[in-house]
């Protein structure tokens, strides 16, 4: 059944990366996930919900949904301050990848979506604009590597100083109200 | 990450693909070549 669309804008979010290595070169990755983000297409939402994989073995339930759904915490996400995403960045330590370097950007979102008072998950993401700090962790290749590797998304890249939201603010303009108008 | 309490749910279908591509347009070129390949078998197949 096809489902007629609530809004034909993408919504538009901040969100914080890592960046890796991989085969292709430096590339964005999920701090949350073992996920990394292509170049070109969308990101595509899978739940990996162990949860509900164990729920589903011992009630029979249907063997997957489609990301996201309120009952789950799948989903891409992004928020509506760019202080929160930042804030989390901060807390999040490096975990299990290699992580190069922290970017934070600004991301476009679409297919379902849940929204929040605080930001978003949705079923399929793009990223819209990269700010790349000039300090990084001690293993990263250098801010300006980054950056030139990052330009695969063919998005807007730019090397910023400091890693406060403030700074980040003011690369970026305000984000546009949503929903539009 | 937090993102607050629940709201509404809604479907977002961009008008354009927020996908920007990352390759040259060049690059369409080279995925062209095995084409000119086939071409050349089916010359050099026997036709009796």
């Amino acid at each position: 059944m096809t489902v007629a669309p609530d809004y034909i804008e993408p919504v538009v979010g901040w969100r914080v990366w890592a960046v890796s290595s991989s085969d292709a070169g430096l590339r964005l990755r999920s701090l949350m996930v073992d996920a990394t983000w292509p170049t070109g297409r969308p990101f595509v939402a899978r739940c990996r919900d162990r949860r509900h994989r164990l729920r589903r073995v011992w009630r029979a339930e249907p063997s997957a949904h489609e990301p996201p759904e309120w009952s789950c915490d799948c989903g891409i996400y992004a928020t509506r301050e760019i202080a929160d995403a930042v804030r989390y960045a901060k807390s999040y330590g490096d975990r299990h990848w290699t992580v190069l370097h922290r970017v934070v950007g600004r991301v476009s979102l679409w297919g379902s979506v849940l929204e929040y008072t605080d930001g978003w998950r949705a079923a399929l993401a793009y990223p819209l604009e990269l700010l790349v700090p000039r300090v990084g962790p001690v293993q990263s290749p250098g801010a300006e590597a980054v950056a030139d590797a990052l330009a695969d998304y063919g998005v807007r890249v730019e090397v910023v100083d400091g890693t406060g939201a403030g700074r980040f603010g003011q690369a970026l303009p305000a984000l546009p109200a949503w929903p539009p108008v | 990450m937090k993102i607050g309490k629940p709201i509404r749910a809604y479907v977002v279908e961009p008008l354009e693909q927020p996908a920007t591509p990352a390759e040259p347009e060049d690059e369409d070129e080279t995925a062209q070549e095995p084409v000119a390949v086939r071409d050349t078998e089916l010359e050099t197949t026997p036709t009796a």
